[in-house]
């Protein structure tokens, strides 16, 4: 029976892991007197949309780097990746065994991983501005906010995780618990 | 939710207090307390204070709050009034009566970038004054909104000038002129711009006339050789352009052709045109003959020009026209004989005729007769078929006989002019000499006003000398009895004092209530131009562009253009150079361009911004060089670098923090 259950929150992980392709994972909102809607940032797996052209031009002020150019690798490999963990997560639907353990493994640390990459990305970025840049004297380097809000210059810099995340937790989180319910015995209900 | 609540509790406090003034502004002098003291529990405390320091009157104060637009909040309604002899057209917002834009149309202007070097412009481009001539310079009179099936569509825009007979295209995508359609047959139109209920044609009526085909005859010949005109524009709204190929003209008694209206519902497929001058005077006064002023206002009736424009397209089609000056004209005598022509009596030298919302009725406003004169569509036809006709005249063109066709007259006052409608079952007609708007009723027409039909309700004076005027929606089938513009001609004290050329007086009447209850609620000088006539159309019809649609845009065939480059590059083949320039905040690419002196330079400079309002400018000093180059658009500049010399380059738009930063040098190099 939890076997089962097991079977079937794996199956669950890996369709919320899949469909976190289509969603963003996080998002980052700029506003300024002269952008009274904003500036919009949605950042995927493997691509950027938004005010992207808005933002570089801005950013070149500055001396921040184009968006373009963070994290190229991993936007690359970021399909084939989500790929490798769905295909783990089936093998761990067939193998229950010990070695399941190390196929569930990719969907739980996916979530912490982007993140940390995107917080050392926006590290790279803000600390590493052109020092030649017109505006290099009154914006410092700094590091953007990952989550919550700065402020950069003018602007005021609002900064969230997004549904794609969340889809990436949530399969984290269903896989933890097929770990629970495989590897944890006779938890506490049962005493 | 809340806060619109709020504001309607401002209102009725503010009505209350309105209704109050009155009383305490009339005793403010003897009284020194607050005059809507106790009233203002909501407004705020400084607003009685202002309305007291500044002696505002309770008509005041209600002008102020119907037409005060809030920062960032939109005008209901947009004005597209034309410039007069500025050239340019108006763009006014309603009910702010705030000036939003002047459009380049017939002159240059630098601002726009409109004239100065960049080819992707009418005025740059397209044969000017008929014969190649350039021309400079425009009066620009009635505009007209494109139509579908009689209701603007908010498509596009067109101008007459009356100057050199010429029509502007503006397409309101991105309120730029497109073309300059530009008749070959006679020199001046006057009655231009009106269209047919789907803009089949934009209808444009001559106004003195003259030997056609740019023909010369003494004028002892005028009978014979002078001619009237009409000429009807094919305009192909696919490709935003006229067909001037497809266009043609129809020969006139030599009578001065003026205002048009077409027909619509039952009575589309028609075209109404006045004319004055039916004695044919000739003037002469330093030869001791009566002037033209008196010369052409002996007769007591001019004729009504009545043409049936599908008749008309269908002789055409059969190639029942001559080509005259490479244009199409229809004689006289085929439209005569195939019945596309006809005439009635209309009291005497009027200015406009104007169809009812229905259809089933032209206005004509007298002029110099006190009356409106109403004519049926349906007793028009009747009298038609029946040939109750009083006549010919003297050139052959029956005369429906005027009883047959009149269906009403109603006694104004003194110079109506013009008339518009509303959907409340009134229509306005101004009173040039009285300096007033009449209110008037219609007879089963497709509104219906709670007075008698075909009487006078009620007028206002207006600050001065009003020639046309303009209600919202006002000549469609679908008038919204919003607000009217009277656009006046003299201001006399209106305004500050500005030297002896005084600016034009635009007025915003409210006509919104039934009855005798016309209100003007705010002047607007005009100190740029003299707007003759305007169109008025609800805002959210327009569907503008905030950035053309892709970068490398060129706006003159609103398609991409091939030359757009991302980043810089110099091009050279002998002595013609090619610079491909794409500029974004805050620079260009390239910031030198070194060019040999007598070389030929084509620049293509593309704005790769796609941001709202990135607009940038490019100037050369000393070669008469600017353009506006907005979000996505791509432009070309040629020119002939025969001064040697240096001469910086830059943006003209104050784009960003570092535009004085955004420049660069054109580096002639001398021969030797």
């Amino acid at each position: 029976m939890k076997e089962r259950i097991a079977k079937i929150l794996l199956l669950a992980a890996a369709a919320a892991v899949f469909s976190s392709i289509f969603f963003p994972y996080w998002y980052l909102t700029v506003k300024a007197p002269q952008y009274p809607k904003g500036l919009h940032v949605q950042v995927y797996l493997n691509h950027v949309t938004g005010d992207v052209g808005e933002i570089d031009n801005l950013n070149h002020y500055i001396g921040m780097r184009p968006l373009g150019e963070a994290a190229k690798l991993e936007k690359k490999f970021a399909l084939p990746g989500i790929a490798v963990i769905v295909v783990c997560l089936m093998l761990a639907i067939l193998n229950r065994g010990k070695f399941s353990l190390l196929f569930i493994l990719p969907a739980i640390v996916l979530p912490a991983v982007f993140a940390v990459d995107l917080y050392l990305w926006l590290r790279d970025f803000g600390l590493h501005l052109n020092p030649h840049a017109a505006l290099s004297s009154s914006v410092k380097p700094f590091v953007p906010p990952l989550l919550g809000q700065g402020k950069i210059a003018q602007f005021h810099a609002d900064a969230n995780f997004g549904l794609g995340h969340g889809l990436s937790m949530l399969s984290a989180f269903l896989s933890l618990t097929v770990i629970a319910l495989r590897f944890f015995k006779s938890g506490a209900s049962h005493k | 939710m809340n806060k619109g609540c709020l504001q309607c509790t401002d209102f009725l406090l503010l009505t209350i207090a309105l209704l109050m003034m009155p009383v305490s502004v009339g005793f403010a002098a003897d009284e020194p307390q607050s005059p809507a003291a106790g009233l203002q529990t909501k407004l705020p405390a400084d607003a009685a204070k202002v309305i007291h320091e500044r002696g505002l009157k309770p008509d005041d104060i209600l002008g102020a709050v119907s037409t005060f637009v809030p920062s960032g909040q939109y005008d209901d309604y947009m004005m597209f009034a034309s410039g007069g002899h500025s050239g340019q057209m108006f763009v006014i917002g309603l009910p702010s009566m705030r000036l939003l834009r002047t459009i380049a149309v017939f002159e240059a202007e630098s601002w726009q970038g409109y004239g100065f070097g960049v080819k992707e412009t009418p005025l740059m481009n397209a044969p000017i004054g008929g014969d190649s001539q350039k021309v400079g310079w425009a009066d620009t009179h009635h505009p007209a909104l494109s139509e579908t099936n009689g209701d603007y569509d908010g498509q596009f825009l067109f101008i007459g000038d009356k100057s050199h007979g010429r029509i502007a295209v503006i397409d309101l995508r991105d309120f730029e002129t497109k073309q300059f359609a530009d008749g070959t047959l006679m020199h001046n139109d006057h009655g231009g711009c009106f269209v047919t209920p789907n803009t089949e044609y934009i209808i444009e009526g001559a106004q003195y006339a003259e030997p056609l085909g740019g023909e010369y005859a003494p004028i002892s010949q005028y009978k014979e050789k002078y001619r009237g005109l009409a000429t009807f524009w094919k305009f192909d709204r696919q490709q935003g352009r006229i067909d001037i190929e497809n266009s043609f003209a129809i020969e006139l008694p030599p009578y001065w052709q003026d205002l048009a209206d077409a027909g619509k519902g039952p009575s589309e497929g028609w075209v109404f045109m006045n004319s004055f001058n039916t004695e044919m005077a000739t003037g002469g006064i330093e030869k001791g003959n009566p002037p033209f002023e008196a010369g052409t206002a002996q007769r007591d009736m001019d004729y009504l020009h009545v043409f049936n424009w599908k008749k008309a397209e269908a002789l055409i089609a059969a190639s029942k026209f001559e080509t005259k000056n490479g244009f199409k004209l229809i004689s006289l005598k085929t439209a005569i004989d195939e019945g596309v022509l006809f005439f009635i009596p209309e009291p005497k030298s009027p200015h406009g005729v104007d169809v009812t919302p229905s259809g089933k009725f032209m206005v004509v406003a007298g002029k110099l007769d006190p009356h409106v004169t109403i004519y049926s569509f349906d007793k028009m036809l009747k009298a038609i078929e029946a040939k109750d006709f009083e006549g010919n005249d003297e050139y052959g063109v029956p005369i429906i006989r005027f009883d047959a066709a009149m269906e009403a007259q109603v006694e104004l006052g003194l110079g109506p002019l013009h008339t518009q409608f509303d959907n409340q079952g009134y229509a306005y007609t101004s009173l040039f000499l009285e300096s007033a708007v009449a209110r008037w009723t219609l007879g089963d027409d497709k509104f219906q006003a709670p007075e008698k039909p075909w009487t006078l309700v009620g007028k206002v004076p207006v600050q001065f000398n009003i020639g046309h005027l303009a209600t919202t929606g006002g000549d469609t089938v679908n008038p919204e009895g919003k607000y009217l513009v009277a656009l006046n001609k003299w201001s006399v004290d209106r305004f500050s004092k500005l030297g002896p050329l005084l600016p034009q007086n635009l007025q915003l009447v409210d006509i919104g209530k039934t009855g005798d209850t016309l209100k003007v609620l705010y002047d607007m000088p005009m100190g740029s131009g003299e707007p003759h006539y305007a169109q008025i159309i609800k805002a959210d019809k327009l569907k503008t562009w905030d950035v053309y649609p892709e970068v490398g845009w060129n706006t003159l065939t609103q398609s991409k253009s091939d030359k757009a480059v991302m980043e810089g590059k110099i091009v050279r083949d002998g002595d013609n150079v090619e610079v491909y320039m794409p500029v974004i905040r805050s620079h260009f690419d390239p910031e030198h361009i070194e060019i040999k002196q007598g070389q030929h330079v084509t620049m293509h400079i593309t704005n790769l911004e796609r941001t709202i309002d990135a607009t940038h400018g490019f100037s050369i000093a000393g070669y008469n060089i600017a353009a506006s180059i907005e979000p996505g658009e791509t432009v070309t500049i040629e020119f002939t670098a025969d001064k040697p010399g240096v001469y910086p380059y830059y943006c003209l738009e104050f784009c960003s923090a570092l535009h004085l930063e955004m420049a660069g040098y054109l580096m002639v190099k001398p021969k030797k």
